[in-house]
Parts: structure tokens; C-alpha cells; sequence
């Protein structure tokens, strides 16, 4: 069952505010589509715009082959007649009911006793907890109501998925866990599934698709890959994982690249269609690396200083100021990099990404690395 | 988004600091006399035992007394016997009292709590419109004075007088008045439309605190809002539902207003009615009242400890939760004009009619008595109430005394209750449970009882209180305590202990962050808390009527007294004044407490 969105507009304090502002979308069937943005972009409203707990101010929503909601045909099928799945943020752990009730809930009065508590059990043991089928709800960890929830959203068969930020109250660790369990329960159902998050690496981590929400619209929509190497926007591209932008003029086209004079020095980087013109580029901080001083003068190699280190266990992150610009990147743990160490810094013209002007389409034409190239052998 | 804040943040996985072991003196200081925590929890523990303890041991002793109290032999154990009790259980009396205020009670909790819950529902659940206008007439209402509706009541429907009756006889021809006041029925009608606001706002309160998510799971599970309601939102508020019915009998048991104004002249007598005759009409007989007071004493405590019982397990399903939620409504389409008529009819009954009734007999000529609106009064209508109100005596000390009275005691309320609830809530203090019950209990004790026992007490010491305004002023103290104690213990659990233990680290003694952290913090709960023992205190009636004197009465003393002399004009002039300084009081309240709660955030 594929979901699919049009034009669809929510308004809140009386037409003012228009918290989604007509956006079209499709999760097609059997896949994970994740609204991702900041708090207050509207992609919570979306989900719950879906679920039937919003009711839109406009447009269509369709689950499979039936219309949830129709602005122009005047419909607006309630929440528990939608056949939706949904974990909440908050878990909504009822309670006063045991494990098993609060998963069984949604078959009650659908099916037979035997029946009932056959499927509440398998739905228990898809999350690993029908050992705790008789514990009292409140007395459950984060991660444990978390499965519950997740539970009670599967055993009703539903045609789609909903996750409203389902790993925001869980921590660190525990996070990582349920997130590849998520994903695993999710392809081995082949459920069609919309996720709900502001955590940009959950969201690639998770999808197949990423729509990255901003202000009611959708800014980027596409594969994960595509989104973090060639998003559709600065801000996109400041959203999504950690970047280094640097403005770019005087451009001319050169030996099928183009090169221009930035804050940096000299910036080549692969040509864009039409006439060269000052522009935008993105370098991605894992693609921004320290090379020895014989590579000085070199296509794309600054001389820069080391202002500040940071130790994250598999690498250093460093600041290197380069002209009065500073540039983050991230250094090989084994090569301890030193505060006001002068260093130069390099990066391959071809992994520089031209963001697009507004208006401007994106040409999804991800660079592939051929298997086997050792990218750190520049260094 | 928000829950992000509140998730604990992750251990920082450094080396471990060594452990310094404690000093000498960090060891000793919880130990050492001198420490001021413990020197302030036995000074607020011997005024608690003082102001509440020691009236209810002098009650108990004066129900097993054969003396008078204030005679000499009231003290010794000789007097003691068991003659009272024996006295009470053998009278015919007894069983019809027990079946009045049981009557009386009952009928009205449940008379309240449907009109309560339903307006609660309407504005917290529902699209009904005007919902904003509702909520501000249950404000509106819970401050206007009992004795004052209780008035107005009778204004209404008393059967000769009656306008209400005598409207109803002239627009459709019946030759009975369709009403009487003077029945239990009435009682019930006048003392629901007085509770009703409390119902209200206890409700609203568990309805809006309950995370809707709750319910939404149960929609997107397939349920239907019938089904939903039954499984999801019922078992949840159900503690809250108790706990309010609870309060509101305990509140139906000890109530005096209605019971004295109306149940007297119906010859329907409660307990507390028979309470105060026993005390102040003769033939008096204090030993009975004594026997009635522990009565409905140990009936309100019972009560009292299923409603601590109940609010146990509402906490323990924490849906009472401090957050805010936004709040999910009913679209009642068509039926919201349906809802929206039921409940204006409520207001009309609770708030507007008694006010209209009060604003009319204000502006009628003092020289004609009460008479039913009509038109051709109206061209008598004068302001010759009010002129002579400003020259009466009595009204003008009642104002003074009730104005001291409400800000003395509501100060020493809050300041005491901030320390109790610091107590309490913050400290490890061995005891700090008992005193926490203590200041609580309180809320169990009938007025009339409090009262009985002050008499008794300050009669019985060779202190020079009773006759003063101190009796009045100890007594407005033990009363409030209970409802003070909750307001700073919620706000008290609000303040994380972290902000204060910062303080101390940064080098502040408990004392000083006590007072530069801690109190900033609970300014607007105080403030709060002292409106409302204001207002309360302005109230106040049955207590005082037992322990007054000539000279301290305050104003709803005053109001009973002018009522009982006849001149109504003069009583709805007084207390359309009364009413109008407690609108002005909450207003000022609701804009600094809006005002500060802004800064504080």
C-alpha cells in the first residue's frame, strides 16, 4: 500500500500559520519515506495529518486505492478507520493495562479470544518481549515501551506504518539498536512505512527515501545518498551532516572543470550546465583531508593552521583556519593533529559539489567510487 | 523537541574522580543541634501542634467532659464521662440528623459532580463556543460568598417572595408556587450550584493533564470515541474522578451556609447546624456538640484517608503529568448549539440569577421590605441601600476586621506552608511526613468543629485571646493551612533540586540560596496561594460565628447578623460591595501572577 500526499495544507491560529503548506509526496508500497527536519517544520502535523488525528485544511491523502482525506469530495475518514499502524512519541503506553492488553487492544472485539492472543503473542515476540506479556506497563524500561508500542502498531495487520520520532527518548546506544531493528522488522513485513524525525543520521541510516521538511514545505526529496552528497540547497546541505560552504567567484570553465577564486585560493571543481558563474560549494568534512607540505601549490591544496582538535574515538575533528576561513575536517585517529600546527588541506576537485541556485534542478548523478580506489593513498 | 530536554543526560564516560571521603565536619552537620534546618522544623512543628493538634485533643477531651468548658473542673479527670455519647446515641435525634446531612450530602455530590463534569467536558473536550466564558463564570463563581448565593436563593424561590414563583404563577396561571425553597430538594439546588465550580475546575484539571496521545493510540488502534472512552479515558481519570467526590461530600458533610439559612426554617437539621445550635442557642448543650463534632470529625478523616489513598494511584499512573498538551477536541458539529444552551442555562442558574436577584433587592427602597422583581418596581429603584450602608457601623468594621484578618493570616499561611512544603518535599528530616499530614489535616475538619474547639481552648487558657480579634486571627490560620500546603508542595516539586544545590556549590549558605534561589522561584505559587486564603478568609462564616465577639465580627458574621434583623435592602447593598472587592482582589491576583509567571519562565 503506497501513501501518497496532494496539496495537502494545515493551517493552525485561524489560517495564519500555514504549519504544511500544499505538499505532495509518495511513500510507494513496502518502503520507509522519513519527513526530516527541525522542530516546528511541519512534519509531525504531516504524520498526524495521515493518521486522522489532524484534520487538513486542504488537498488529498490516499492509502493504497482509498481516499483518507478529500478537501473536495468532503472526506475524512476517522483515526480508527484509516487501518494504520502508529508508535508515538511519547510511546502512549497505556497505563493501566498490562503488557499484553496494550498490545492485544487494537484486536479486541475484531477477532476471537484464541485468535486474539495468538496474534498479540506473535506480535510480542516479532519485538522480543513475550516474556513480559503479564508485567505492568509502567514498570518497563525505555527500550522495552518503545517494543510495545512498536507491537501494538503491527498486530493489527495495518496496511501502512506510522513512526512519529520513536528513538528521541531513548539513549544513545540503545538508539542505534532499535533503529537496525526497526529496519529489519520493516523489510521483513515489506510494510510501507512513513517515519517522522530531526535526527538527520536516523533518517539516512533508515530510508529509502528522505523528504527534508522546512517552514510547511519540502525542501529535497530523494534517495539518502543523493540527499547528503548533492542536497537540493545550502540549507539542505547545512541540515544534513556536517559541511564546510564556501562562496566562489571570478568562475571560468577550464579543461571541463571550473575553477574560481574564493576566500580559499584557487577552487576547481566539476562543471555545472550553461555558462560559468559565481556559485556555492559544498565540501564534506570527510572529504577534506590533510596532506603533507611537498603537495603545497597542488589542484585544491590550502595551507592552513590548526585551531582547534576534538577526539571522537574513530577520528580527530579538527578546525583548520585557512585565509581567515575555517574549515572543519576530520583527521585519521593514528595521525594526532596538534593545536596552531601548520598543515595543508586537500580536497579531490571532483568530490566538490556545486550547490544549486534557487530554482535550479538537481541532476542525481551521485559520484561513484570504483571499488578498490584507497582515497586516503593522497594523503 | 521537547521531550528531548527531559531525557537524563548521557553518563560522561571519563576517568573516574577518587573518592575523598567525608570530612569530620560534612559528617557531623546533619547531626548538630545548632543546624537551622532542624531548628525551624520544631518551631513550624510546635505552631502546627499548637494551631491544630492540641483544638483537636481539647474536642475529644470536652466529648468525654461533663463540665463546662472555661469551669474549673473542665480539666480534671473526674469530670470525665461517657454520658455524652451514651446522651446522643440514646435521642431519636440522632437518626435524623445522620439521615439529613447524609441526604443532604450525597444529593448534592451528585448533583454537582454531573453539572460539574459536564461543564468541565464541554470546555476542555469539546468546540463548544463561548467555552472562554465559561470558564471565567466558575472563576467568577467560586469567589462569590455562600451566605450571599444562599440569600439570593431565597430571594428566588422562597414560596411567598419568591420571583421565580411569583413570575411562574403569573406567566402561566398555577395557583401554588411551582417552588420551594425551604425543602430538601432546595437545599440540594443551592448548595449544588455552589460546589458546582469546585467540581469544575478539579475536573478540567484531570481532563486537560491527561496526555492525549493516550487516547489517539486507542483511535489509530480502530477504536471508535465510545469505545475509547470506555477503555482508555474512564480508567484513567477514575482516581481523579474519586478524589473529587471525595472532597466534594467532605465539602457537602461540613458546609453551614445552606444548612442554617435554609434547612432551619425547613426543619431539615445537619450535623454542623445542630453543632452550632448546641453551641450558641440555649438551652446549649456542649457535651453533644462535642459528640457530633468527633462524629463527622472521624466520617471526614476516613474520608480524607481514601482520598490520600486515591491521589496515591493517580500518581503512580502518572497522568497527571506537569506538561502541557494540547488539547484535543470533540468537533460536536450541530450539537455544540445543544451543549452550548445546557450550559448557559448553568451559568444562569449558578452566577446569573442570584446576581440579578442580589443587584435588584440592592436598588430596592429599604422601607418596603424584599418584594419580587417586577415591573412597576422598577421606577422605585434608588441607591438609598447603598447611602446608608457607608453610614453603618458594623459594615464598616467588618471591612477593617476581614481586611486585617485575610492579610495577616494569608501571610502567615503562605510563609508557614512554603516552609512546610520545603520540609516536606525537599529535605530528608525524620518527621516530615507527620508534619505534612498535619498541616493537610485541616481540610477534614469541619469549620464549625475548628470553631467549637478555639472556643474551647482559648475559653479554658488564662490567655487574653477570646474576646479579640486573635482568636479570629489563630483560627483563619489553622483553616487555611491545607489548601496553601498543596499549592507550595506542587510548586515545590516543580523547583529541581538542582538549581538550588548549585547555589550552595557556588558558596551560598541553604539559608541564602533558600532565599535567592528557591523563594524567587515559588513567587508566584505564594502569591497564589495568599489570594486565595485572602478570599477564602473574606468568606469565611461558620468558624467565626462560633468564636466572634462584639466588636471583631467580620463580614460574613456581618452579612448573617443583618440578614437576621431583617433588613435586606441593606444586606444586598453590602454584599454587592463585598462582591465587587473580591473581583477586584482576583483581577490584581490573575495580573501579577500572569506578570511574574512571564519572568520566571
Amino acid at each position: 500500500m503506497s501513501i501518497e500526499a496532494t496539496d495537502l495544507l494545515k493551517t493552525f491560529a485561524g489560517g495564519t500559520v500555514r504549519a504544511v503548506d500544499e505538499i505532495n509526496f509518495t511513500v510507494p508500497a513496502g518502503s520507509v519515506l522519513t519527513l526530516l527536519g527541525p522542530s516546528g517544520c511541519g512534519k509531525t502535523t504531516t504524520m498526524r495529518s495521515i493518521a486522522g488525528l489532524e484534520q487538513p485544511d486542504g488537498g488529498e491523502l490516499r492509502i493504497g486505492d482509498r481516499v483518507v482525506y478529500s478537501a473536495a469530495q468532503g472526506i475524512n475518514l476517522r483515526p480508527n478507520q484509516r487501518r494504520v499502524g502508529m508508535v508515538f512519541q511519547s510511546y502512549a503506553i497505556w497505563p493501566h493495562m498490562t503488557v499484553f492488553d496494550n498490545v492485544a487492544y487494537p484486536l479486541k472485539g475484531n477477532v476471537d479470544r484464541a485468535v486474539l492472543k495468538e496474534r498479540t503473542l506473535t506480535a510480542l515476540r516479532l519485538v522480543g518481549l513475550d516474556h513480559l506479556a503479564s508485567r505492568r506497563a509502567p514498570n518497563l524500561s525505555g527500550g522495552q515501551q518503545q517494543r510495545v508500542a512498536l507491537a501494538r502498531a503491527l498486530v493489527a495487520q495495518p496496511e501502512v506504518l506510522l513512526l512519529d520520532e520513536p528513538l528521541s527518548n531513548l539513549d544513545a546506544k540503545l538508539r542505534d539498536t532499535m533503529r537496525k531493528e526497526i529496519r529489519e522488522l520493516q523489510q521483513e513485513l515489506g510494510i510501507t512505512t512513513l517515519y517522522v524525525t530531526h535526527d538527520q543520521s536516523e533518517a539516512l541510516a533508515i530510508s529509502d527515501l528522505v523528504a527534508v521538511m522546512s517552514a510547511g514545505h519540502i525542501v529535497d526529496f530523494g534517495e539518502p545518498e543523493r540527499i547528503y552528497s548533492r542536497p537540493a540547497s545550502r540549507a539542505v546541505a547545512e541540515f544534513i551532516g556536517m559541511a564546510n560552504i564556501v562562496d566562489v567567484t571570478q568562475v571560468r570553465a577550464e579543461a571541463g572543470m571550473w575553477t574560481g577564486s574564493s576566500p580559499l585560493g584557487p577552487v576547481t571543481f566539476p562543471a555545472g550546465e550553461g555558462a560559468p558563474e559565481p556559485c556555492s560549494v559544498l565540501i564534506r568534512l570527510e572529504d577534506l583531508h590533510l596532506v603533507g607540505d611537498e603537495q603545497a601549490g597542488q589542484e585544491n591544496v590550502w595551507p592552513g593552521t590548526i585551531r582547534s582538535v576534538l577526539y571522537l574515538g574513530s577520528f580527530w575533528e579538527c578546525m583548520v583556519e585557512v585565509n581567515g576561513t575555517r574549515l572543519k575536517t576530520q583527521v585519521p585517529r593514528r595521525r594526532r593533529p596538534a593545536e596552531g600546527e601548520n598543515v595543508h588541506v586537500h580536497v579531490p576537485a571532483k568530490y566538490l559539489y556545486r550547490l544549486p541556485e534557487a530554482g535550479e534542478t538537481i541532476v542525481d548523478d551521485t559520484v561513484q567510487e570504483p571499488m578498490g580506489t584507497d582515497r586516503s593513498a593522497a594523503s | 523537541m521537547t521531550t528531548e530536554l527531559q531525557r537524563p543526560a548521557p553518563r560522561r564516560s571519563g576517568p573516574r574522580e577518587p573518592e575523598i571521603p567525608p570530612t569530620r565536619t560534612q559528617r557531623m552537620r546533619r547531626r548538630l543541634p545548632g543546624d537551622p534546618r532542624t531548628l525551624i522544623f520544631i518551631a513550624v512543628a510546635a505552631v502546627l501542634v499548637w494551631e491544630i493538634a492540641i483544638p483537636l485533643v481539647i474536642l475529644v477531651w470536652g466529648s468525654f467532659s461533663g463540665a463546662r468548658p472555661g469551669s474549673d473542673e473542665f480539666f480534671s479527670a473526674s469530670s470525665l464521662t461517657l454520658e455524652n455519647y451514651l446522651g446522643a446515641f440514646d435521642s431519636d435525634r440522632l437518626g435524623g440528623v445522620l439521615w439529613d446531612t447524609v441526604l443532604f450530602a450525597v444529593g448534592t455530590t451528585v448533583a454537582s459532580f454531573t453539572l460539574g463534569t459536564f461543564l468541565a467536558w464541554v470546555v476542555e473536550r469539546t468546540n463548544t463556543p463561548f467555552r472562554n466564558f465559561i470558564t471565567l463564570m466558575m472563576v467568577l463563581r467560586m469567589i462569590l460568598p455562600g451566605v450571599l448565593t444562599t440569600i439570593a436563593w431565597i430571594f428566588l424561590a422562597s414560596p411567598r417572595v419568591g420571583t421565580l414563583n411569583t413570575w411562574a404563577q403569573a406567566l402561566l396561571g398555577l395557583e401554588n408556587p411551582p417552588f420551594n425553597i425551604y425543602s430538601m430538594a432546595g437545599m440540594i439546588w443551592v448548595e449544588t450550584m455552589d460546589i458546582l465550580p469546585l467540581v469544575f475546575l478539579l475536573m478540567s484539571a484531570a481532563l486537560r493533564s491527561m496526555d492525549p496521545s493516550l487516547e489517539e493510540a486507542s483511535q489509530v488502534s480502530g477504536k471508535g470515541v465510545f469505545t475509547t472512552t470506555r477503555l482508555i479515558t474512564l480508567p484513567l481519570i477514575l482516581p481523579a474522578i474519586l478524589a473529587t467526590l471525595i472532597l466534594v461530600l467532605i465539602r457537602g458533610i461540613e458546609t453551614f451556609e445552606v444548612p442554617a439559612l435554609i434547612g432551619v426554617p425547613a426543619q431539615r437539621f445537619t450535623f454542623v447546624v445542630e453543632i452550632w445550635r448546641q453551641t450558641s442557642t440555649t438551652p446549649t448543650d456542649f457535651g453533644l456538640a462535642a459528640v457530633y463534632a468527633i462524629l463527622i470529625l472521624l466520617f471526614c478523616a476516613c474520608l480524607l484517608w481514601f482520598y490520600n489513598h486515591m491521589t496515591r494511584n493517580a500518581n503512580m499512573f502518572a497522568v497527571v503529568s506537569g506538561k502541557a498538551f494540547r488539547p484535543r477536541r470533540i468537533d460536536l458539529r450541530r450539537v455544540r448549539w445543544v451543549t452550548w444552551a445546557g450550559s448557559m442555562l448553568i451559568i444562569l442558574c449558578s452566577v446569573g440569577l442570584p446576581m440579578i436577584i442580589l443587584t435588584w433587592a440592592s436598588f430596592y427602597p429599604p422601607y418596603r421590605g424584599f418584594q419580587p422583581i417586577t415591573v412597576e418596581g422598577f421606577s422605585e429603584l434608588s441607591l438609598d441601600n447603598y447611602r446608608a450602608i457607608l453610614d453603618q457601623d458594623l459594615v464598616q468594621r467588618a471591612f477593617v476586621n476581614s481586611t486585617v484578618l485575610g492579610i495577616g493570616s494569608a501571610t502567615a499561611v503562605v510563609l508557614l506552608m512554603t516552609i512546610v512544603a520545603w520540609i516536606s518535599v525537599k529535605t530528608t528530616i525524620r518527621g516530615r511526613k507527620l508534619l505534612d499530614s498535619l498541616a493537610f489535616a485541616p481540610i477534614a475538619i469541619p469549620a464549625v468543629a475548628m470553631g467549637v474547639a478555639f472556643l474551647w481552648l482559648y475559653l479554658s487558657l488564662p490567655v487574653p485571646i477570646y474576646g479579640t480579634i486573635w482568636i479570629l486571627f489563630l483560627l483563619y490560620v489553622a483553616r487555611f493551612t491545607a489548601v496553601a500546603l498543596r499549592i507550595m508542595a506542587a510548586a515545590m516539586t516543580q523547583v529541581n533540586d538542582e538549581l538550588h544545590e548549585a547555589a550552595e556549590v557556588a558558596g551560598a549558605s541553604w539559608v541564602r540560596s533558600f532565599r535567592t534561589v528557591t523563594m524567587p522561584l515559588l513567587r508566584p505559587a505564594m502569591l497564589a496561594a495568599w489570594i486565595f486564603v485572602l478570599i477564602h478568609a473574606y468568606r469565611e462564616l461558620s468558624a467565626s460565628l462560633i468564636v466572634y465577639s462584639y466588636g471583631n465580627e467580620p463580614i460574613g458574621v456581618a452579612i448573617f447578623d443583618i440578614w437576621e434583623n431583617g433588613s435586606y435592602g441593606l444586606l444586598a447593598a453590602f454584599g454587592m460591595l463585598v462582591v465587587v472587592v473580591l473581583i477586584v482582589f482576583s483581577i490584581a491576583a490573575k495580573l501579577i501572577s500572569s506578570r511574574y509567571g512571564v519572568k520566571e519562565e
